[in-house]
């Protein structure tokens, strides 16, 4: 079996949202064209989804699922690690996201917990961090530029 | 095609030359027609991706002959043990070495002699003690069993002429948990004849390049799991250098989409692949996590 990670195409979406919600995760708001989003394909099946939400020099790090029957593989890190590297490559700064479940996860990849008013504007402008998450849900952020794993 | 010894002893000839050249003549020495491995200077194509933003980076280092940045996506971490076949001037392993930090160790393997006396230069002049280099071959690496945590390659398997002796030596000098990521150049689809032809110029970088689904295939049999292709980009050939080899009919042919994906063509890819911790490795306990990495935003707030 081998997978591969691939950029997102507009043609996408249908899987995608699919992905997401078996994973219970907000739909609602997902561009449209899927720019700034990656996928793992197995051939031609979408088994897992991250995506970059881009709010000037720094961007939402939202959408990380993996397929149930695929977890273990370690896909999760291989797509924000490529977003990471998009991230960089495009010269953003910080990247933020929102969770109620997944913090202890994030923190083994170098996110740290943050003050909710300590984000910039941009980030709170996203239908995620305004609307769509509660407000008990906690909000983590990382350099782009450093190496932690 | 000449034979296994014949083929490597054109591409120690060839990477010793530019070894022996000084750094500003080999910058433009990608694997490509703007190379100094071929013979043409007409098209600018160039394989090699920048690696300006990277910590570690050494100019001196760079000559310009990778496809890909396979430390990039190598997932090397502080005191982690590195081997890069295929070191050349060494800029992979210092790169490599801007992760391992201090406390790791990173072995650059190259079976041209000019070229591990530079990469040893190199590494002098930048003071490193834990980075070394090795002369051997690739089909039979010079190295002990479970060595690296990790295994990188930029750009050099395409030249070795027994490619699954080479991922079998990279299966056996890995920790069983460890894995490489490895830049190549593979070949997707049947390549008309004319093109063929063109990619033989390519001396070095195209030439002993396989079909991607062998090369998969390869990894897979050797052991390795997890297999996940990290990067693929089509090596776009121009219009005005394919018109040289192939007629308007097969250029259309060679241009054809299948699914919005080129079905022919020469790819740089880069492959990421695990060595199991145990000969049936169970569904991974780690499993809890990633389930927990699934769900960004939990039901109770997104339903």
């Amino acid at each position: 079996m081998v997978l591969r990670i691939e950029i997102a195409r507009p043609e996408d979406k249908e899987a995608v949202v699919t992905l997401l919600q078996k994973g219970q995760l907000l739909t609602d708001d997902l561009p449209s064209d899927l720019s700034g989003f990656v996928l793992t394909k197995e051939k031609d099946v979408c088994v897992g989804v991250a995506g970059l939400e881009r709010c000037g020099s720094v961007a939402l790090l939202r959408s990380v699922a993996v397929d149930p029957h695929y977890r273990g593989k370690k896909i999760a890190e291989q797509l924000v690690g490529r977003l990471l590297e998009i991230a960089k490559a495009d010269g953003l700064t910080e990247l933020y996201l929102i969770t109620t479940t997944a913090d202890h996860y994030f923190e083994r990849h170098g996110f740290k917990p943050v003050d909710r008013q300590g984000v910039p504007d941009a980030i709170r402008q996203t239908q995620q961090f305004n609307t769509l998450c509660p407000s008990s849900a906690i909000v983590m952020k990382r350099t782009v530029n450093d190496n932690a794993a | 095609m000449e034979n296994a010894e014949q083929l490597k002893e054109i591409v120690r000839q060839t990477y010793g030359a530019i070894a022996d050249s000084s750094p500003s003549d080999a910058a433009g020495c990608g694997c490509g027609p703007t190379s100094c491995c071929g013979p043409s200077n007409e098209v600018p194509i160039n394989m090699a991706v920048g690696y300006d933003g990277l910590n570690g980076y050494v100019a001196e280092a760079d000559l310009g002959l990778g496809c890909g940045l396979p430390t990039q996506f190598a997932q090397i971490k502080s005191g982690d043990v590195v081997v890069d076949l295929g070191s050349g001037a060494g800029n992979d392993c210092f790169v490599a070495r801007a992760e391992t930090g201090e406390t790791g160790r990173v072995i650059g393997l190259d079976m041209t002699p000019a070229m591990i006396d530079r990469a040893r230069r190199n590494a002098k002049t930048l003071g490193y003690t834990n980075v070394e280099f090795v002369y051997g071959d690739i089909e039979e690496m010079p190295l002990p069993d479970n060595l690296a945590d990790v295994v990188v390659s930029n750009c050099v398997m395409n030249l070795v002429p027994d490619k699954q002796k080479a991922v079998v030596e990279t299966f056996r000098i890995l920790k069983p948990g460890g894995h490489f990521s490895i830049s190549d150049i593979v070949l997707k689809g049947e390549l008309p004849a004319g093109v063929l032809k063109d990619a033989e110029l390519y001396a070095g970088c195209v030439a002993g390049a396989i079909q991607k689904d062998t090369y998969l295939q390869i990894v897979e049999e050797a052991g390795f799991t997890n297999i996940i292709l990290q990067k693929e980009r089509e090596i776009v050939l121009p219009d005005s250098l394919l018109k040289n080899y192939l007629t308007a009919e097969e250029m259309a042919e060679y241009r054809q989409q299948d699914k919005g994906h080129p079905a022919r063509g020469i790819y740089s890819v880069t492959v990421f692949a695990e060595k199991p911790t145990t000969a049936h490795l169970p569904v991974s306990k780690s499993t809890q996590s990633e389930t927990k990495a699934a769900s960004c935003c939990g039901p109770e707030c997104c339903s």
